[in-house]
């Protein structure tokens, strides 16, 4: 699985530690999925893309 | 917070009460209390490293515990448990060669069993490239 999630974090000026904040995170799972070292639950996975204004689809996406 | 608190306690207690042998410890030292000793450093460093991360996280008015710290968490305990299986044969084996008490053995399953964990949860956090 991979994400924008850098480069909406980047679009919306927030801090990772911002984003773990708002999400209920710690940085460190946050770290780990823009490294796409993590696939999120998908309670978390809507969290993040309601932080950014998105579809979870639009942030998320399945390889293969 | 309450966790970490536990944890930093009870790594202390163990300090105190590891230097407390070690200070009226009269004779020498032996390859089984060398070894302990090193058992001994590395779950109470293991305890304090986690203790760390979570005071940081508090201070950073973030979650101290979320869902991939409590995966890690479980990983790390399904490996201490298989490697406790392995361990449960290697003691088994140990008990008829050696004349070890029984609260000896005890001991070092329990020592044995940390150990495993922290190695386990190392792995999974450090090492492996993937988390679910």
């Amino acid at each position: 699985m991979t994400n924008r999630i850098r480069e909406l974090r980047a679009r919306d000026n927030l801090t990772q530690s911002d984003l773990a904040r708002r999400v209920g995170v710690r940085r460190e799972t946050i770290v780990f999925l823009e490294q796409n070292k993590y696939n999120p639950s998908l309670k978390l996975a809507y969290d993040i893309a309601k932080v950014f204004g998105m579809k979870i689809e639009e942030v998320f996406e399945v390889e293969g | 917070m309450r966790k970490a608190i536990f944890m930093v306690v009870l790594a202390v207690s163990l300090i105190v009460s590891f230097s407390y042998w070690l200070i009226f410890k009269n004779d020498q030292m032996n390859t089984q209390e060398i070894l302990m000793i090193g058992a001994l450093v590395l779950v109470v460093g293991f305890s304090l490293f986690l203790a760390f991360r979570r005071l940081r996280d508090a201070k950073e008015n973030l979650p101290q515990e979320d869902e991939m710290s409590k995966g890690l968490m479980r990983r790390g305990t399904s490996t201490a448990y298989y490697i406790s299986l392995i361990m449960w044969l290697g003691v088994d084996y140990m008990s008829d060669k050696t004349k070890l008490e029984c609260h000896s053995l005890i001991g070092a399953g329990i020592m044995g069993m940390a150990i495993a964990f922290a190695l386990g949860w190392i792995y999974h956090r450090y090492i492996r490239r993937t988390h679910d």
